[in-house]
């Protein structure tokens, strides 16, 4: 059994919130960190979640809810995306986002595509594939980064590996806006 | 305005916002006079005139990230334009660096300062801020890259003067959208206009105060002269090209002193 | 390539189009009375409309392609509306397809007709055409799908449920596409409303002689409200639409029961 509109349209916009969420926490970033290659690496992939903020966003709105529909997280998965937010140091800002966070969400994009109808939801099958052909990039310019500043220091080596963790442990990252499979209105 | 006490500086009396985070690798000055430029193409100029316009592409970037940051209320597409430029700033500066490098320069190697970072800050609203950091900083660079470009080739350096002109085709996008953002704002509300009035007004102010007077000198001992105090020529096409108004345009020109590559008799003049 | 429209039509081509590309796996007929029009109940009733429904969401496929190739200077989001609509309308026929032959039928079992293209092929401006087949066939189909889906829900087939909960979304779309477009048309340009009347007035003459001897003799579902509202028509349209349908609904109780008492 795949997902009624409603659910993809609230997995959809939980996406989109992750990635207004991804973009504001770079944009936070840029001029609080001193290096300017990070600056640059943070600046470039501002631009990345907002597009695939914009393409979730309208595909919302061809799911029968609003266009540029955002949903927030649930509770669990927030705290994840305030403790990616909250790192400490240059490092920890790269390593938390590109190594700790980013795998987890591609793995939950993976997730979406295993469960929805690969046929009936095509249009959002193709845009998060599209996501998932940037990531690989973005992780790209992060080790390009680690090579730059290899001079870089790390004040906590395990940031990383505490948010991948923190990110695992929260199965569910979508509040349902009512139970499935009720009525096609939203 | 929307800076918190602790987070402004003062400059020569004027308030303005503290400055981005910077790499202890940087001297951070406060007034044009501590900084070190040359009026020439000598190598040294060169490389002063990169690692300025880097910080400067910086100072942008963080710019509209923090817009992106204080006004999450904003229309979408307005938020969508000012990510994009964020994205643009940042390869701009990546750009700059690598031709510094080539150059033989380095992170660091002569002052920054960071103007315009500390004026745009101080406006709390959005409409304000486009209308300085876009309409003019930004608009500024579009005439100083429409003359910089050529005095770069006429130097013989094509690459660098490529890849100016490769920067100005981005900044042209970043003054066109505010000037299409802060005209629809002001439609569906004209109070927006006194928001940038109000903005413009302030601009001007700290221009006064903190601009070089004729006579005075920079760190390296280069007099202000009363022609490096003249705006650079006005670059029309491009403006047009940003869709400021023929008569914002010739505003611009009369401000210069005519000192444009306008043809006579364009513009109604 | 066989081109099973390649018989001479007994239609008036004043009204109909060529038809569509069809192999030869397919029977192409003209009418409703020429199709197999099995009764509720039948085993093979569900087959039967998969089979149907795969070609009427090609022939809308092709009439999307068409106006796109046709009308190269329509407004771009026009164009990119059109071009999005065709491929949501190809993965249609792929789910009815995939539908039909995982519940036993194959392609060309049944008859198929191509009406809804024939009819847009005299249609000479894009409006007219977008005034028919996405403001018209397709909220008539939204209205179907909306009652499908629940009473397919309803009998615990969530599999074909899901089906119609998901093309209900893209008709939604493809009906704001049209609404949208007649909306701009009118504002910029009130004779078009006469273009509009003209392509409306000439596709319910060819509808007629289509489903001439039964075939609009439905019941069941009435209009989509929530669904209609969302794909831009204003509460005027769908108050009328509503009015409209329980007139046609009443009318076909009336002769389903020749005309004798209501309960």
């Amino acid at each position: 059994m795949g997902l009624t509109i409603r659910q993809k349209a609230d997995r959809i916009g939980t996406f989109r919130f992750i990635s207004v969420y991804l973009m504001e926490t770079l944009a936070r970033w840029v001029p609080t960190t001193p290096e300017l290659e990070a600056k640059v690496l943070f600046g470039r992939h501002v631009w990345d979640f907002a597009q695939h903020a914009d393409q979730l966003g309208r595909r919302t709105g061809e799911l029968r809810a609003a266009a540029q529909y955002s949903l927030r997280p649930a509770a669990g998965y927030f705290k994840v995306l305030e403790a990616v937010a909250s790192a400490p140091g240059t490092l920890e800002r790269v390593a938390g986002f590109y190594d700790g966070f980013l795998p987890d969400l591609e793995r939950r994009y993976r997730g979406y595509l295993a469960e929805t109808d690969q046929l009936n939801d095509e249009p959002s099958v193709r845009i998060i594939e599209r996501i998932l052909f940037d990531l690989p990039r973005l992780k790209g310019d992060r080790i390009a980064f680690a090579a730059q500043r290899a001079d870089l220091k790390p004040l906590d080596a395990g940031w990383a590996t505490r948010i991948a963790a923190l990110a695992a442990a929260e199965r569910e990252f979508v509040t349902d806006r009512s139970p499935a499979r009720t009525s096609a209105a939203v | 305005m929307i800076a918190a006490q602790g987070e402004t500086k003062v400059v020569g009396g004027v308030v303005l916002r503290r400055d981005p985070a910077r790499e202890p690798c940087f001297t951070v000055v406060q007034t044009d006079a501590e900084m070190q430029d040359w009026p020439d193409m000598s190598p040294i100029s060169r490389r002063e005139r990169l690692h300025r316009h880097m910080n400067n592409e910086s100072g942008a970037m963080e710019i509209a990230a923090r817009c992106l940051v204080d006004f999450p209320d904003t229309p979408w597409d307005l938020r969508m334009a000012l990510a994009r430029q964020v994205s643009d700033e940042s390869r701009h500066a990546n750009l700059l660096l690598q031709r510094l490098r080539e150059l033989d320069g380095f992170k660091g190697e002569f002052p920054i300062a960071n103007f315009e970072w500390g004026v745009t800050l101080m406006l709390e609203d959005l409409p304000g801020r486009l209308a300085v950091q876009n309409r003019t900083f930004e608009a500024g660079l579009i005439d100083i890259l429409g003359t910089l470009r050529n005095r770069w080739r006429e130097a013989g350096d094509d690459v660098t003067a490529d890849m100016l002109e490769g920067i100005l085709a981005d900044e042209i996008t970043h003054v066109r959208f505010a000037n299409r953002w802060i005209k629809r704002l002001t439609e569906q509300d004209p109070r927006v206009l006194l928001k940038v009035a109000m903005a413009v007004r302030f601009l001007g102010r700290v221009n006064q105060q903190l601009a070089p007077k004729p006579g005075d000198v920079n760190a390296v001992g280069v007099e202000w002269t009363e022609e490096r105090r003249q705006a650079p020529a006005v670059n029309v096409e491009d403006r047009r090209e940003a869709e400021f108004t023929e008569e914002e345009i010739t505003e611009v020109l009369k401000q210069a002193g005519f000192r444009s590559i306008l043809p006579a008799g364009s513009l109604g003049e | 390539m066989t081109d099973s429209t390649a018989a001479p039509s007994r239609l008036d081509p004043a009204l109909f189009g060529e038809g569509p590309a069809r192999d030869d796996r397919f029977t192409v007929v003209d009418v409703w009375a020429e199709m197999v029009n099995l009764p509720d109940g039948h085993r093979d009733k569900q087959r039967e409309f998969f089979h149907r429904q795969m070609n009427e969401e090609a022939c809308v496929m092709e009439n999307a392609a068409r106006s796109l190739a046709e009308f190269p200077d329509a407004d771009w989001r026009v164009r990119k509306g059109l071009a999005r609509q065709c491929a949501d309308e190809a993965r249609h026929v792929l789910s009815y397809r995939r539908l039909l032959e995982a519940r036993g039928g194959h392609l060309g079992q049944y008859p198929v007709m191509n009406f809804q293209y024939r009819i847009l092929g005299r249609i000479d401006s894009l409006v007219g055409r977008l005034a028919i087949q996405n403001r018209s066939f397709e909220a008539d189909g939204l209205d179907a799908a909306t009652y499908a889906r629940d009473e397919a829900r309803q009998a615990g087939d969530h599999e074909l449920a899901d089906m119609y909960d998901a093309q209900q979304a893209d008709e939604v779309c493809h009906i704001r596409l049209g609404n949208d477009l007649v909306r701009d048309q009118m504002a910029k340009a009130p004779r078009t409303a006469m273009v509009i009347a003209r392509a409306l007035t000439q596709a319910a003459r060819a509808f007629a002689r289509i489903f001439a001897g039964g075939g609009t003799e439905v019941e069941k579902y009435g209009i989509a409200v929530d669904a209609r509202l969302e794909a831009g028509f204003s509460p005027e349209e769908v108050e009328a639409a509503v009015r409209m349908s329980d007139a046609r609904r009443a009318a076909v109780r009336e002769r389903a029961t020749g005309g004798g008492v209501h309960g």
